[in-house]
């Protein structure tokens, strides 16, 4: 798993590639966890993220809420269509937004 | 293990450096030896003809010196006779002009004077007249005789010579030859003419030179004797034998043979070959030249030779010397260095090996000491190490740095051993710990099967793997009430202990919350609620769970984020069943989740299972996957729920082919017989 971010103007985005199971998953909690606190808007973009396991999405669920304690924005942005169908059998896409891509994301930030 | 000791690595080493260092210095002095001597055996050489020719010439010289010399004296000798004889000649004419003799008279007495006079060794004077009539001889058959064609046995008109000298030049020196008064043979004599002008007489006078000639042959010849010595005191104290040949290559001196010289039929066979490569005339300097030699009783040999040349007496000088010989010293110079290089090479060695082995000491014991160590128990002290410490004591050198390090290691080994013994007892402690709490684990799951022999309406059948010693899967199935029989699938975030214990506590709020509630939606919304609250840690539990009618089959289900069951048909058909997608348990707080219906006709299964099975990987990453699962569910045939669940299993361990298992697996199967008649 590797991560880098990115800020822009009205948002930061966090891309993850790889693979997120519970071996790489601490790494992203860590991460993310200080991310959520210091930004109140985070993008998370998974263009080339290849797998994710429950641990991945207990991660993002704990990114999700944490932002959400902070009256902040958290959404997941560009899936693929193996992972989306995780998120949607979990039912996680009614807890966390997803979005196609970062812009949209941005833009449903503002809205 | 048996190599060459470290001692034997140095000795041989250095001996072969040595032996090398040596063999290179001998060839190379051998070789400047040889060139040196070379070179100075050619200046030698030089000199000695150069001295030779100097010789020679001085003897030369002094020869001739001396034989100029007694020809002089003869000519002043001559000189101050014929004088007297002038004198006299006018003494007769006095008396003629006194009047006390008439001129014929005068004449007369004159000539008879002549005639008798004698000096040396029977020489004498003679007259001639104008026209060469011999008029005073002291031999009476010349007198009277005219001898204008007389000539000499060279041929040398002789008398011709003496009036020309006479007439022309008054007086004068020639050299002739003339028999001898008591002797038979002609004989080479100086002879001294004048003109007596008054009388008109030719008269003359000689004396025999032929002694002159023989004493300076005499001399040459002692000359050369004195030259054979010289030439065998050179030749036997310079290593070349010395030859003086004439310019036709026959030996004019040679000295007796020596050791090095050459005999008398090789040099003649030689003289040619030599003879060719005389040096010009001009040229003081001897000639180098070296030739294949074949020397009785030695061989094929290649000579030295010199040559050099002495013009005035036409004499070649010859100086020749075997190449081998001007090797030999350099030879055996070689052969004494080798040996006392040698020598030296050897008294080295032995001392450098005491050096070593003295040196190679403390290696020796941290040796010793490294061999001892594989069967050291480190739990105790090191044995020994006071010779270590002994050891970094004593020496500052490497040795000291590696007995250092040596105790350094032991230290280090000790110091790590005992934290290995305190982390593996911790780590037993833990895996035994987790070998309880895997049992305590498994316990709490139903797992005898049949579950419920007295049904005959169902069966069902369930297997759960941890990945570790411990799970986050959960199942659970019990009867709330005669007819409605409950099972449940779940999936806890993560592995390991926390996923355990949340497994625990999911199953435990289920059972309580399933015997109390209505519908499985509402076991879900409650069970979602307890675990949401205070949950810090964001945990979470996929969901599916069911209440079956036995009566009809009919099940009302429920789902929390869970993978979709499958229902696999009595004619091996299969189809999913259709799950809301409401969130997994525990991640958000106030979810009210749906209850479904479906129907289980007779003979059908319903398949649940946990994302362990279908992302399963083997080694290279494939995952099992829903189509491989889906496609041996269709060629399984109809039977109960124990043979379809180990079936699959199985397949799902053939695709791991023994990789290390990446998530707990688990699967449970529910078969309706159909209602009992």
């Amino acid at each position: 798993m590797h991560i880098t971010d990115e800020t822009l103007t009205d948002a930061q985005v966090v891309h993850v590639s790889g693979r997120l199971d519970s071996t790489t998953s601490p790494l992203l909690e860590q991460y993310l966890l200080s991310v959520v606190e210091s930004h109140p808007r985070v993008i998370v973009d998974f263009t080339r993220l290849d797998y994710i396991s429950s641990a991945g999405l207990r991660v993002l669920l704990m990114a999700a809420k944490k932002s959400r304690a902070r009256s902040g924005a958290f959404a997941l942005c560009a899936l693929k269509p193996a992972l989306r169908e995780v998120f949607e059998i979990s039912g996680f896409l009614s807890i966390i937004a997803v979005h196609p891509d970062a812009e949209s994301a941005r833009q449903a930030f503002s809205s | 293990m048996n190599g060459p000791s470290l001692r034997a690595k140095f000795a041989g080493t250095h001996a072969l450096l040595l032996a090398l260092s040596t063999l290179l210095i001998t060839l190379v002095s051998q070789h400047l030896v040889d060139r040196e001597l070379l070179r100075q055996s050619e200046t030698a050489t030089a000199n000695v003809h150069h001295l030779v020719g100097q010789f020679v010439q001085a003897a030369y010289d002094k020869l001739q010196d001396d034989r100029q010399t007694a020809l002089d004296t003869r000519r002043n000798e001559l000189r101050q006779l014929s004088g007297l004889v002038r004198t006299t000649l006018e003494e007769f004419r006095r008396q003629v002009a006194w009047g006390r003799l008439t001129p014929a008279q005068a004449q007369q007495a004159a000539l008879e004077l002549l005639r008798k006079l004698r000096f040396g060794n029977h020489d004498y004077f003679f007259a001639y007249d104008r026209e060469l009539t011999a008029i005073a001889h002291p031999d009476p058959s010349f007198e009277g005789r005219n001898l204008l064609d007389y000539r000499d046995p060279d041929g040398r008109p002789v008398l011709q010579d003496i009036r020309r000298i006479a007439l022309e030049e008054g007086e004068g020196f020639l050299v002739y030859r003339w028999k001898r008064l008591q002797d038979e043979d002609a004989r080479e004599k100086l002879g001294y003419v004048f003109h007596d002008v008054a009388w008109d007489w030719i008269l003359g006078t000689g004396v025999y030179i032929d002694d002159i000639e023989k004493q300076m042959h005499e001399r040459l010849a002692q000359m050369r004797e004195r030259l054979r010595v010289i030439l065998e005191d050179v030749s036997a104290t310079s290593g070349s034998a010395f030859v003086i040949l004439d310019l036709a290559g026959e030996p004019l001196i040679a000295p007796a043979a020596s050791k090095n010289a050459l005999p008398e039929t090789v040099l003649h066979a030689l003289a040619p070959d030599l003879l060719l490569h005389l040096p010009h005339e001009a040229n003081p300097r001897p000639q180098r030249i070296e030739l294949e030699v074949a020397a009785p009783g030695r061989g094929q040999e290649r000579w030295l030779f010199h040559v050099s040349r002495f013009t005035p007496l036409g004499w070649v000088i010859v100086s020749a010397q075997p190449l081998a010989a001007l090797e030999a010293p350099g030879d055996a110079l070689a052969l004494r260095q080798l040996l006392t290089n040698g020598l030296i090479l050897l008294v080295g060695l032995l001392l450098a090996s005491v050096l070593v082995r003295w040196m190679l000491r403390p290696f020796v014991t941290l040796a010793e000491h490294a061999r001892a160590l594989p069967e050291h128990d480190f739990v105790l002290p090191v044995a020994q190490q006071d010779r270590l410490r002994a050891l970094r004591e004593r020496y500052r050198d490497e040795a000291g740095q590696l007995a250092d390090a040596f105790l350094r290691l032991e230290e280090a080994l000790q110091q790590h051993l005992d934290s290995l013994t305190r982390t593996t007892a911790a780590k037993e402690r833990i895996e035994s710990e987790l070998r309880i709490a895997h049992e305590i684990q498994m316990g709490i799951l139903p797992k005898l099967y049949p579950a419920f022999p007295d049904r005959q309406e169902f069966d069902i059948f369930a297997t759960l793997t941890p990945a570790r010693e411990v799970g986050g899967d959960l199942y659970d199935f019990f009867f709330i009430d005669e007819h409605r029989f409950c099972f449940v699938i779940g999936d806890v975030s993560g592995k390991g202990v926390p996923a355990a214990f949340f497994m625990a506590v999911t199953k435990t709020l289920f059972k309580a919350v399933a015997e109390g509630e209505q519908t499985p939606g509402q076991w879900l919304t409650r069970v979602n609620r307890d675990l949401a609250t205070d949950n810090e840690a964001c945990m979470f539990v996929t969901l599916f769970c069911g209440v079956l009618d036995t009566r009809d089959g009919c099940i009302d289900y429920a789902c929390a984020g869970h993978n979709p069951p499958l229902i696999h048909g009595k004619d091996s058909t299969l189809r999913w069943v259709d799950v809301p997608h409401q969130p997994a348990a525990g991640a958000m707080d106030g979810i009210e989740y749906q209850t479904c219906q479906l129907l289980l006709a007779q003979g059908e299964r319903l398949v649940m299972y946990t994302d362990g099975i279908t992302e399963a990987m083997n080694a290279t990453g494939a995952l099992y996957g829903e189509a491989r699962l889906t496609s041996r569910l269709a060629h399984t045939p109809p039977g109960d729920a124990r043979a379809l669940a180990l079936a699959l299993l199985e397949d799902v361990h053939t695709h791991e082919a023994g990789a290390e298992p990446a998530d707990d697996l688990t699967l449970m199967v529910l078969y309706y017989r159909g209602p009992t008649a």
